[in-house]
């Protein structure tokens, strides 16, 4: 499958937010949700980040995205939610990523795999391709409608993995999917940024000769640091800034900057991925210019 | 006289001795809570956890000899290796094994092997061996409630003399642990009940841990555990990964005692 996708790493609705604030400012709630996160990846510091960064707007930690937004329902509709849910989710799967349109009727077995991974926090695998568009529309309607405004904004981390179809006919992979809500995925920041061509090209021929339990650990101590891994301890690092384009995203509709050194700059490879994100809180002049007018106001400037 | 080392019995004994027990124990269990269908890795930890908890259980394997692919690990070579957290399991079954590289253990196949295979019976799995699964016993909604069997010599006759009728043994759920070619879940499909995937959305890396997730009923009344998953959901194929079938086994146990409400 790593082979059948091409690698880009984030991506943005085609259809401009139907949130974006018609002046700058940025949201003044902010909605972040812990959905099955790696260990290594704190959201408690991410909100943190983001409360240096975005000081106007008031950053509040949930937890898991469906959890929280069937809570308030009664025990029966609350498993007649999560069922129909189910199904949603499970009939969003990219069965062969070469075909836009891959979706089938789902079977029992993986409607009630998404009712357990919904339920129960045991269930943390990330291996499955889901339409980043889609999921983003189902997630959305379980907003209620007094947070759905532009003074409001909802970035989901999570493990769950998911792609977009793309102009060159396939699907790829992201990092992120800026909707309402905004999507962002651990596992998307550890497979969709490409890594070393070399480490593919290792990889091909241990593949070739039957890869084997530990000979990918092996392949990844050799290439240690060149690229984010589920366990890296930057992964929390790597989510504040994907998280920062969330909320510049709500706020002007453009999450992304072409600068390479920049924070909010639209990395396809894990080396630039790195630069960008891990080397300090670095902006470009545009970025810095609209953090400021972002949190003008409160008395003191962002950097 | 010399004195004999064993005592005096005679043919007609040894044959009385056989069929009366095996006839005892098959009517024993033509009812049973659980039928696991297949005795690789998966079927026989699964059948173990559930037999120790309680539940009466009849596990259908087709060769002779129980423990799948368990033997050997890769190249014939009888080495197995499971990641963390799976030695717990191999610990667990009172296994040696070391650890070859961080998270990575390797074991001794056959060691491994008849240790799973005597646990598996000293917890109160009954076994029926050269058996083959032929075909589900279905109820109201089309729910599996046992599974049809013959003798496994019989598939190899000719198609003029195998009018061999099988027999039905009824179950409250049927585990499908029979490997890749997900044998029960396959007859589902011929019958129009169960779609199973011919491409999964997934990626190789994470195939283990998607086996042990998506283990778990299929289709009201069987549960599809170790590499039948695989088939089931379209995963990805993998290599001998015992780990990943030893922790699919626990997890089908775990789903069973749910659905039987014993949990």
């Amino acid at each position: 499958m790593s082979g059948a996708c091409a690698k880009l790493p984030s991506f943005r609705s085609p259809v401009e937010p139907i949130m974006a604030s018609p002046g700058l400012s940025s949201p003044r709630k902010v909605f972040l949700y812990a959905d099955r996160l790696p260990e290594n990846a704190s959201a408690a510091q991410v909100a943190d980040r983001l409360r240096h960064h975005f000081r106007r707007s008031e950053i509040s930690l949930r937890g898991e995205f469906i959890l929280h937004h069937s809570a308030s329902l009664e025990a029966g509709e609350r498993d007649r939610s999560i069922l129909e849910l189910a199904e949603k989710l499970a009939a969003i799967r990219v069965r062969d990523p070469e075909k836009e349109c891959s979706f089938r009727e789902p079977v029992y077995g993986e409607i009630q795999y998404e009712k357990r991974r919904i339920t129960d926090s045991g269930v943390k695998a990330h291996g499955i391709l889901y339409d980043g568009f889609e999921l983003a529309r189902i997630l959305g309607r379980l907003i209620p409608r007094e947070e759905r405004s532009s003074r409001h904004a909802h970035i989901v981390m999570s493990n769950q993995l998911f792609g977009t179809w793309g102009d060159d006919r396939r699907y790829h992979y992201r990092v992120s999917v800026y909707s309402v809500p905004c999507l962002i995925s651990t596992t998307g920041i550890v497979e969709a940024p490409a890594r070393p061509r070399e480490y593919y090209l290792e990889k091909q021929s241990l593949a070739a000769a039957g890869l084997r339990d530990g000979s990918l650990e092996v392949l990844k101590r050799k290439y240690a640091g060149q690229f984010i891994d589920y366990d890296d301890e930057r992964m929390t690092e790597v989510l504040v800034g994907y998280a920062m384009q969330a909320i510049v995203y709500a706020a002007t509709g453009n999450p992304f900057c072409s600068e390479p050194n920049c924070r909010f700059f639209d990395a396809h490879h894990q080396k630039d991925l790195i630069r960008a994100q891990l080397g300090g809180d670095q902006f470009c002049q545009h970025h810095r210019d609209l953090l400021q007018r972002l949190n003008r106001g409160c008395g003191e400037e962002g950097r | 006289m010399t004195e004999k080392i064993f005592s005096a019995v005679g043919e007609k004994e040894v044959t009385r001795a056989i069929v009366g027990e095996y006839a005892k124990q098959f009517t024993e269990y033509v009812e049973s809570d659980v039928i696991v269908v297949g005795g690789g890795p998966s079927g026989l930890i699964a059948g173990r956890d559930l037999a120790a908890a309680g539940v009466k259980l009849l596990l259908v394997e087709r060769n002779n000899y129980l423990g799948g692919g368990f033997w050997i690990g890769g190249y014939l070579l009888n080495k197995v290796t499971v990641r963390a957290p799976a030695q717990s399991v191999l610990e667990e079954l009172g296994v040696p094994f070391s650890e070859v590289s961080p998270g990575l253990f390797v074991a001794d196949g056959p060691h491994a092997c008849a240790k799973l295979i005597g646990a598996t019976c000293d917890a109160g799995v009954k076994i029926v061996n050269m058996t083959i699964f032929d075909d589900v016993v279905l109820r109201e909604n089309n729910r599996v409630a046992g599974a049809v069997i013959n003798w496994t010599p019989i598939s190899a006759l000719p198609r003029e003399i195998t009018c061999v009728d099988p027999v039905a043994m009824e179950s409250k759920v049927v585990l499908d642990a029979t490997g890749h070619d997900a044998c029960v879940a396959k007859c589902l499909e011929r019958r129009g009940l169960l779609r199973c995937s011919t491409f999964g959305a997934m990626w190789v890396e994470r195939s283990e841990d998607l086996v042990v997730e998506h283990t778990g009923e299929a289709h009201p009344g069987l549960v599809v555990a170790g590499m039948a998953v695989t088939t089931v959901y379209g995963l990805p194929r993998m290599g001998p990964t015992f780990g990943g079938m030893l922790l699919s086994g626990k997890r089908a146990a775990e789903i069973i005692l749910d659905i039987l409400g014993k949990k």
